[in-house]
């Protein structure tokens, strides 16, 4: 596939273009969906617009697609503003959640259309066309009409309609959604590796934490019209900022505390129950702010018995209840002030030691492992 | 389908059948008739009625009459209803339901009533061009029709790929004829057959606004029957009902489009 994506992209110059939102806000009567936004993608890099419905991310997106207009703000493609320009005029690629196959044309017809509307000549079009199709692996259904194509077949004639015209942005708006959970998968990975290999900049809106890991270079999680937190992928992930974004990407515990102090790179804080913590991680939070500790279930180490008092980062109680998950087995264990805490244990781990519920079992975790976020 | 049919099901269908189709089917048999009157069952076979219809000058003008009017009325109809149907389906308007409901009321409101209050209108106006008055009142009768069945394909009209469309370079009138028209044609040709049919068979309407130079077949049928009582006026019905009939059959062969699958 890459040797085909080679032939393919045959202008070697081609390069996907940055896109740049500066202070885009959209109103809806009294209504603020998004809210003084500013993001960049650079060229080629794939960006994902994380958050729960209703978060603003869509309208993001038909921003830049121009399908809304922002109420103010400026957005840029490759530094030329296109607020204001038509749609049809911003030559974008972009994937619909339902594909937005045209159901009375031919596949190849349905490829073959945005380079119509460029006034490429039939001859090149079709041959175009047909080499967008062997790129996304349809070479064979040229001829079907979409609604004969399964879910991913229709999918894979979205891909290719959207990138036989070389756009310099693609957009994706829950291209996966509609799809089972093994053939999303195989997507992803197809289409990551494609965007990659034609050097596309991608801009990619979801609900799915695990979709953004999985696709993309950069992740934004909105919250009500709102960026809370716009990193690399695994800095978001691993250094998440807010209690909302390391709830929204993978599960964590929060554990109230409060910041007392700072040693060796060390940010110290004391919790309820005179619970100690000590976070290697970096963070701009001070005392004066509300924080929260985050542990993430997968960071957390179980040994049988009680924690020695004045331990930092530990935590002990009863094993409430566990549940075996194929290849983790969590494991809950009741705190002293009446919560839960879990954690995943890698199922290699309990061949000897099995924790049985009504045993008192100790959590430990690493200070590189303490997250330190803002939030209550 | 596999699924069986109740024989039930299949005898009330077939009796539903039998009350649709027979009274078609008797004018058909008594216009062949070689009888100087009607009767049923025919007697005899002979197609002179229609040969006595056809070479009737009265009866070819009543019918070419009928068709220009139907033609022009169904025109109209299109040019008003097709915007007006993609505006109350596309955008949100104020008194949208008010708008519909008013432009639906010749549906509602008895026909004969509607000429009544065509007729009254035209003459506080001192009006005098029949034809223009025909026209009028046909439209407002045809009109319901069109809008009706062009408003139902235009709400099935997938937004997203009139975006999709624009995105991958489409401008707006490209949109128009590529993507929204092959979604709507189903519907605008439904609206179009409706609108020719109402106004062809229209007599409650004409009945009030026509004169001796504007004289549409269903009066000129009429004032057939009351003159005379032989197979002629089967003929003519017979001749109206073909004529639908073959409206509709050439209708799907050019556009492929079946009405069965229009209603559904």
């Amino acid at each position: 596939m890459t040797a085909l994506a080679a032939t393919f992209a045959k202008d070697p110059e081609f390069r996907g273009a940055e896109v740049r939102l500066s202070r885009i806000t959209r109103r809806y009567g009294d209504l603020t969906v998004v809210n003084d936004v500013d993001l960049t993608a650079s060229g080629g890099e794939i960006l994902a617009l994380l958050g729960p419905s209703g978060c603003g991310k869509t309208t993001t997106l038909r921003m830049i697609a121009g399908l809304v207009a922002p109420s103010s703000g400026d957005i840029t493609i490759d530094g030329r503003s296109v607020v204001g320009l038509p749609v049809h005029k911003r030559n974008l690629g972009m994937l619909f959640q339902n594909y937005a196959l045209f159901p009375h044309l031919t596949v190849l017809e349905n490829v073959a259309f945005g380079l119509a509307m460029r006034g490429v000549s039939k001859a090149e079009t079709s041959e175009r066309a047909r080499e967008a199709l062997r790129l996304t692996r349809l070479g064979n259904f040229e001829d079907r009409m979409p609604a004969a194509l399964s879910g991913g077949q229709q999918q894979r004639v979205a891909m290719a309609r959207a990138i036989v015209y070389r756009p310099r942005v693609l957009l994706l708006d829950e291209p996966f959604g509609a799809l089972d959970k093994k053939l999303r998968e195989e997507m992803q990975i197809e289409l990551r590796q494609l965007c990659n290999s034609l050097g596309l900049t991608t801009i990619l809106v979801t609900h799915d934490q695990e979709e953004a890991l999985v696709l993309a270079d950069q992740i934004a999680v909105m919250r009500d019209g709102r960026i809370e937190q716009a990193a690399p992928a695994r800095t978001v992930y691993e250094r998440p900022t807010s209690r909302f974004v390391a709830d929204f990407i993978g599960t964590s515990n929060f554990l109230p505390a409060v910041i007392s102090g700072e040693s060796g790179g060390l940010t110290l804080l004391q919790g309820a129950d005179g619970r100690l913590f000590a976070s290697a991680v970096p963070n701009d939070l001070t005392a004066k702010d509300a924080v929260m500790v985050a542990i993430r279930p997968e960071s957390v180490r179980l040994s049988p018995g009680a924690v020695p008092a004045g331990e930092a980062n530990a935590i002990s109680g009863p094993v409430l209840r566990t549940v075996f998950k194929g290849q983790l087995l969590s494991v809950w264990i009741a705190m002293p002030d009446g919560g839960e805490f879990v954690a995943s244990l890698p199922i290699e781990d309990t061949v000897q030691s099995n924790p049985q519920p009504g045993e008192v079992w100790t959590a430990r975790w690493a200070s590189e492992r303490t997250l330190v976020v803002r939030g209550q | 389908m596999t699924a069986t049919v109740s024989p039930w099901l299949k005898a009330i269908v077939g009796v539903i059948l039998l009350i649709v189709v027979a009274p078609l089917v008797v004018p058909l048999l008594m216009s062949i008739s070689d009888t100087a009157y009607i009767v049923f069952p025919p007697r005899g076979f002979t197609l002179k009625w229609y040969g006595e219809v056809l070479a009737n000058p009265e009866a070819r003008g009543s019918f070419l009459f009928s068709l220009e009017l139907a033609a022009i009325v169904t025109a109209i109809s299109l040019a008003l209803g097709i915007p007006c149907a993609a505006g109350l389906t596309r955008y949100r308007l104020p008194g949208q339901d008010a708008i519909l409901g008013l432009i639906l009321s010749p549906l509602i409101v008895p026909l004969i009533v509607t000429g009544v209050a065509l007729l009254q209108l035209f003459s506080l106006l001192g009006s005098r061009a029949t034809f223009a008055q025909l026209i009028i009142g046909h439209t407002v009768i045809c009109l319901p029709y069109v809008i009706r069945s062009v408003s139902a394909s235009f709400v099935l009209v997938d937004r997203n790929l009139e975006d999709a469309a624009a995105i991958m370079g489409a401008p707006p009138h490209v949109v128009a004829t590529r993507v929204i028209w092959p979604q709507v044609r189903p519907g605008i040709l439904a609206g179009a057959i409706f609108s020719f049919i109402v106004s062809f068979d229209d007599y409650p309407i004409s009945m009030w606004l026509a004169d001796g130079d504007h004289f549409p077949v269903p009066l000129y049928l009429y004032t057939v029957i009351e003159r005379s009582f032989d197979p002629s006026i089967a003929a003519i019905s017979s001749l109206m009902i073909l004529f639908a009939l073959l409206l509709v059959l050439v209708i799907e062969k050019v556009f492929g489009i079946s009405l069965a699958r229009l209603a559904s």
